[in-house]
């Protein structure tokens, strides 16, 4: 617990006299106009507002805040090499910590060829990675892979929207979620308070703002097109 | 008789300088008003964060926003300043005829006035934090972090105890910047004119402007801070007096 400087006290204790005999001194003066009593008791209504709000601040429940509801991860945690983009050279998912399955799908199909369509290209690059089965299973299976977008060591992997993936004929349309912007905030202490106790300064952890992938199994007699960017990949 | 002639005398002076004090207060609470919507404006400004920096990519982006009262410490010591000034012009110094007052007892019922207006204006700008702390919560309670939020009070102390000091040099400052206005008008262009040709252009080049930084606001004990201050105001109010018996001589 921090100790509180004892000139500090005085200091305040001082403050606080002065005003009580300020106040005391102005209503023992003699009468008050109208106006005078309106602003006297405007001021006065000011004053205790702000004084009572260092108790009413103490009385405010704590479970709202974002990092009492939001998951925490250690610092060891957030250098986990978590970069999504090796699954496309070859990686296997579920080898990589801190990768995890944001949805899945499962599709029955029988054609011979699949066209995969993003939605909006150009605007947006997702990564497809294709790997084709061993069997003809007449299944396309369709994972969306993440990584943890992690501010302040707050894992924020419960406001990733996943993709949306829905099969046409044989168009495996993939349409990316709307973009998602969270605005956290923080209080920082008055430059006047950080010229005597110094500043108070974020987590020096550094942020991660998670990516996404999407993964297709499929047939292995299926043939897969795109006007997007796919990478193939041998079976893991 | 001479006794009771002392006796008579000394009692007087600072009845008269606390009078005039009181009857300052009283005909002056509009003052205080304005220091209230000025700090409410202030905070209504700070609703937006004071600093914003955030990253992301196509899919998800995060900001950060950072919040804290300094806007209503910058915006009462503007109060203060142009309170002080205010109180040096002809309007509000005619308040001393309706007292058996001399120019002393003017000044002296002026400065307890302005200490008067820092200590109130110290407190609540800090406090005001505090209910800037309050409003957020409830605003954007759901994306906030709990750091910083409840000051420690050591912090809120030091933060009050720093923005009185400051207030009362600025409050010094705009007094003898009244002062000098009320000797020559011409200190109505000079003065504008030298704050922005010092502070504005030349500050990073001017060793002086560096000194005076260093000495007040790059002091990190509060003790010294102070001290310096003190010093500091006492002088300036000094010399405000000393330009103003001029004044009057004139």
């Amino acid at each position: 617990m921090a100790t509180i400087d004892p000139l500090l006290v005085i200091l305040f204790a001082a403050n606080m006299l002065i005003l009580v005999l300020v106040v005391l001194f102005v209503v023992k003066s003699g009468c008050f106009s109208l106006q005078n009593k309106i602003q006297f008791w405007l001021i006065a209504g000011y004053i205790l507002l702000l004084l009572a709000s260092p108790v009413v601040i103490q009385m405010l429940p704590k479970e709202n805040f974002a990092d009492e509801r939001i998951k925490k991860v250690s610092e060891k945690d957030l250098y986990v090499q978590t970069d999504l983009y090796t699954i496309a050279q070859g990686a296997s998912p579920e080898q990589i910590k801190g990768v995890f399955v944001l949805e899945q799908w499962e599709f029955p199909y029988n054609g011979s060829t699949l066209n995969v369509v993003v939605r909006p290209l150009y605007e947006y690059d997702v990564v497809i990675v294709v790997e084709r089965k061993d069997s003809a299973d007449g299944k396309i299976e369709v994972v969306n892979y993440a990584s943890k977008p992690i501010v302040e060591l707050l894992d924020l992997s419960e406001f990733m929207k996943p993709h949306k993936v829905a099969l046409d004929g044989n168009v495996l349309k993939v349409t990316a979620p709307e973009r998602l912007e969270i605005e956290l905030g923080m209080f920082k202490n008055e430059f006047v308070v950080s010229q005597i106790l110094g500043d108070t300064e974020l987590q020096s952890a550094p942020w991660r703002y998670g990516s996404q992938l999407i993964y297709l199994r499929v047939p292995a007699d299926v043939e897969v097109q795109s006007e997007a960017s796919v990478h193939f990949v041998e079976k893991q | 008789m001479s006794l009771t002639g002392i006796s008579l005398t000394e009692p007087s002076f600072f009845d008269t300088v606390k009078k005039q004090f009181l009857y300052k207060l009283k005909g002056r609470l509009g003052l205080f008003l304005a220091m209230i919507g000025v700090q409410i404006m202030a905070l209504l400004f700070s609703l937006s964060g004071a600093s914003s920096h955030g990253m992301g990519d196509n899919l998800l982006y995060f900001s950060f926003n950072e919040f804290s009262s300094d806007q209503v410490i910058w915006f009462t010591f503007l109060w203060i300043f142009v309170v002080a000034v205010l109180i040096t012009t002809k309007d509000y110094q005619n308040i001393d005829f309706t007292f058996v007052a001399n120019r002393l007892s003017s000044h002296l019922s002026n400065v307890g006035f302005l200490i008067t207006a820092a200590v109130i204006g110290g407190v609540t700008a800090m406090l005001s934090g505090i209910l800037l702390r309050i409003v957020i919560y409830f605003t954007r309670g759901h994306y906030l972090l709990s750091e910083n939020f409840i000051a420690a009070p050591e912090v809120v102390l030091t933060g009050i105890a720093v923005t009185i000091l400051y207030l009362l040099l600025v409050s010094a400052l705009g007094y003898f910047c009244g002062v000098l206005v009320q000797l020559s008008k011409v200190f109505i262009v000079i003065l504008p004119a030298l704050y922005i040709g010092t502070v504005d252009f030349l500050a990073r080049e001017l060793p002086v402007i560096v000194k005076v930084y260093n000495f007040i606001i790059g002091e990190n004990s509060l003790a010294l801070l102070a001290v310096k201050v003190l010093i500091t105001t006492a002088l300036i109010y000094a010399c405000s007096c000393v330009l103003a018996n001029r004044l009057e001589v004139r």
